[in-house]
């Protein structure tokens, strides 16, 4: 460190210059894609260290805790919020089985009577092993990656709803953009008016539905869930609950807060819908036209 | 929401040793930054290194370079002008944000929190530093 001083000191404004100089180089090698297998290799071959240490914390939280009824009640709470998670999302299920049970009933030439395979595919257990160093951004990191068939795009859940998807993978490790980064959208559906919309994150980590029609009619406590338009997500995955509708005459849209159901603080399991393909308009679409010309 | 340590470590440094040896520890711990989030390449570097550059700034102007207490508190608008400036980047980047929201849900929360983090460790980097240089120890 000293010698480090001493030269920096004896070419400071030269050691600036090359300071700024490699930013600019990485921040350009960033846009052009170059640097995006050095980050996940890196952020794969760390990914251990981060395994050991949230390991450690987790048992030194665990130790720390107070023992005996403390212990026994909150295992406790703890068993009956995941009931309740478990019997909620069931609910959902099982409302929406019943919705497509009188569609199909009315359409009499309606041939396939399994409407879960849409959203009970393959997946992959991964374990959260880190989140974003910053306040700004809402990233999880995953200890499964391209050795376990992770792909980008991939939709990720939990027992309790929609996590988000994979937007980085390395060998050994992914990069998941949670649903409340504001860089996050989904098209959505609520569940009793079937109300349309487009579910953005917000940066202080709660979700924001716009884009609903003022000709439907949304209410606080209805269930929002993804609607499938689009294609990058499966239709039907929960992903929270209307809390306030914020209407106005003079707008062209409704907009309503939703409350995620998944607690994006505590992410520890999650899971990885590998069979799910999303679509590429765009690419898609530039393909279409290369073969027209 | 957390406490952003990476800052007030470098921010710690760069006021107990002056900008000569904070600058590196202020250009390693960017691109730790740049490299471990999800944003484009560079924006934390350059975010964290003009923070210190402008706290070194103000703490040898205003403060002079032997106190302590005060310039702790420069903290407080050190983290403002860090993730205010990240974030204007990352919009500049389109990175959606709403600078209300920001301003009153992060930033601020974000600020308050890192002056009552800076105490504890300040006060432990201190000691470190007496013990690397006792000659150099500085007044409280």
């Amino acid at each position: 460190m000293l010698i480090l001083t001493r030269l920096f000191v004896l070419n400071r404004s030269l050691y600036l210059g090359f300071f700024i100089a490699l930013v600019l180089l990485g921040f350009v090698l960033d846009q052009l894609g170059y640097l995006t297998s050095f980050r996940t290799n890196l952020q794969s071959a760390i990914s251990p260290i981060q395994q050991s240490i949230t390991l450690t914390v987790e048992d030194l939280v665990g130790q720390t805790t107070l023992p005996t009824d403390v212990v026994v009640l909150q295992n406790r709470v703890t068993e009956l919020e995941t009931v309740n998670n478990t019997l909620v999302v069931e609910n959902v299920r099982l409302r929406e089985i019943e919705r497509e049970n009188e569609q199909l009933r009315q359409l009499l030439n309606y041939t396939r009577s399994n409407p879960q395979t849409n959203y009970q595919p393959s997946t992959v257990i991964g374990r959260s092993i880190g989140v974003d160093p910053t306040n700004l951004l809402y990233f999880v990191y995953v200890d499964v990656g391209a050795r376990d068939g992770i792909a980008r795009n991939m939709p990720v859940i939990t027992d309790r709803g929609l996590v988000g998807r994979v937007v980085a993978v390395g060998p050994n490790s992914a990069q998941v953009l949670m649903l409340i980064d504001p860089a996050s959208a989904i098209n959505a559906i609520t569940q009793n008016s079937r109300a349309t919309g487009v579910v953005r994150g917000n940066i202080d980590g709660t979700l924001i539905m716009d884009r609903i029609p003022q000709g439907d009619t949304i209410s606080p406590g209805d269930i929002v869930l993804s609607s499938g338009l689009g294609g990058n997500f499966p239709n039907k995955l929960v992903i929270g609950q209307v809390t306030e509708v914020l209407q106005r005459d003079q707008d062209l849209f409704q907009t309503a807060r939703v409350r995620p159901t998944v607690d994006f603080g505590k992410l520890e399991t999650l899971l990885m819908i590998t069979s799910f393909e999303p679509i590429d308009f765009e690419a898609e679409l530039l393909n279409q036209r290369e073969d027209d010309n | 929401m957390h406490p952003d340590f990476v800052l007030i470590v470098t921010l710690s440094w760069v006021i107990l040793r002056g900008l000569d040896e904070g600058v590196f520890i202020a250009i390693f711990a960017g691109i730790g930054l740049d490299i471990f989030s999800g944003a484009s390449f560079g924006i934390f570097s350059l975010s964290i290194g003009l923070t210190a550059l402008l706290t070194n700034l103000v703490h040898d102007r205003v403060f002079g370079t032997n106190n302590l207490i005060l310039p702790a508190a420069l903290i407080l608008p050190a983290t403002v002008f860090f993730i205010g400036f990240a974030a204007f980047l990352l919009i500049q980047l389109g990175h959606p944000m709403s600078w209300d929201t920001l301003l009153t849900n992060i930033i601020l929360p974000v600020a308050l929190l890192n002056t009552a983090v800076m105490v504890p460790v300040f006060f432990t980097l201190y000691i470190f530093n007496r013990l690397l240089t006792p000659s150099e120890a500085l007044t409280w």
